[in-house]
């Protein structure tokens, strides 16, 4: 360390030195005007730091915050949402084209194969409707064929509502996508 | 306020943007000054803080809080500021190629003594202008925060001694700039 690395140190270390340390610190800087100029400079620049004032922002910078963060929130949901459509539309594409493929290739074993599954279905069906319909009427109160309309619709119903759903969440993306302006 | 500051804190933890809310209204002046102080422009300052607070929002369960919440934000936003810096640097702008300080303040202030104080903000602006990213960090938390040496050291993640001999570096090359001023606009001419 030199000797004025060590001046220095004492001039810019905020504290008062003991007698010894600053007795030698007035005789260099008596001998020293680099460390001097310093010595000079630094209380000037001590009061300048602590008269500063803190900067603030302009008014209304937490109001404009919690907007953006609205924004922001609208948008990552609204990208979500895109994303779920776009996996769906996406799945179901693939899945139509894995059926494509294999129709093309054995375009005579599909159609039978089809044919088979629907007469099993079918069967499957009547099979299951016969059941419900002993079991409704093998019940006391409201006659069968009104709880079986009741069944149906129910289920016409269920399917509407996903259909519903699916609408929904598209209009509902779409908007997101207009309210921040595309 | 201490205890209100946990509770803004739980709340907005378990998601509720309005509690945070409470907390940027709180800490905006504290973070906004370092970043104007950083970046010497309002504008700039203003996005910086803007997004000093939303990294928070986003990394609060990653909040530790043996930390004080106010050091935690002056972490984010110096940490921010550096890189703004840094990326700032690689265009080849200077804080002396800025435009001239004038500090953004509450708007009580009499005419003559904003004058006044903007003249000062622009010395100062050189000032610490001259200075590197961190070593500016450094005397921002020091002199305007009041941080002790261990409280910069865990902001900056350096070490006590680091920011020891930062702050000496800092605050010898602030004295030279100094002079360096007084030379150029002899005492009484500025304003003048």
């Amino acid at each position: 360390m030199d000797e004025h690395t060590r001046f220095e140190e004492l001039i810019f270390s905020g504290t008062s030195a003991e007698a010894g340390p600053q007795r030698d610190l007035e005789r260099h800087l008596q001998a020293c005007p680099r460390c001097r100029r310093l010595a000079d400079a630094w209380p000037a620049v001590r009061i300048e730091l602590g008269s500063a004032e803190m900067a603030a922002p302009a008014p209304g910078f937490a109001a404009r915050w919690l907007s953006q963060l609205q924004r922001d929130q609208q948008q990552r949901s609204a990208r979500q949402v895109r994303l779920s459509l776009v996996l769906m539309t996406g799945a179901a594409g693939v899945l139509l084209l894995v059926l494509l493929f294999a129709i093309l290739n054995a375009p005579a074993a599909y159609p039978t194969a089809g044919l088979k599954a629907l007469i099993q279905a079918e069967r499957l069906i009547s099979v299951g409707s016969e059941l419900l319909l002993a079991l409704l009427e093998s019940l006391p109160g409201p006659s069968g064929w009104l709880l079986a309309t009741a069944g149906t619709l129910g289920l016409a119903l269920t399917f509407a509502g996903l259909g519903a759903a699916w609408v929904i969440l598209y209009i509902r993306s779409q908007a997101l996508v207009w309210q921040n302006g595309g | 306020m201490q205890e209100q500051e946990s509770q803004w804190l739980a709340q907005a933890q378990a998601g509720d943007a309005q509690a945070f809310g409470r907390l940027v209204e709180a800490y905006q002046r504290p973070v906004f000054n370092l970043c104007y102080r950083m970046l010497g422009d309002p504008g700039e300052a203003e996005d910086a803080a803007q997004e000093t607070f939303f990294k928070a929002y986003r990394a609060l369960k990653r909040y530790d809080p043996t930390q004080r919440f106010v050091n935690w934000l002056l972490t984010i936003a110096s940490n921010h500021c550096i890189d703004r810096l840094r990326r700032r640097r690689l265009r080849i702008v200077s804080l002396d190629s800025l435009p001239p300080w004038n500090t953004p303040r509450a708007p009580e202030s009499g005419l003559e003594s904003q004058l006044l104080r903007e003249e000062q903000g622009e010395v100062l602006h050189r000032l610490l202008g001259r200075l590197s990213p961190v070593d500016r960090a450094a005397v921002v938390m020091r002199y305007w925060n009041d941080l002790s040496y261990e409280e910069i050291a865990q902001v900056l993640s350096i070490s006590v001694s680091a920011v020891k001999s930062r702050l000496h570096r800092a605050r010898k090359s602030l004295a030279q700039s100094w002079v360096e001023h007084e030379k150029a606009v002899p005492a009484g001419a500025e304003g003048a």
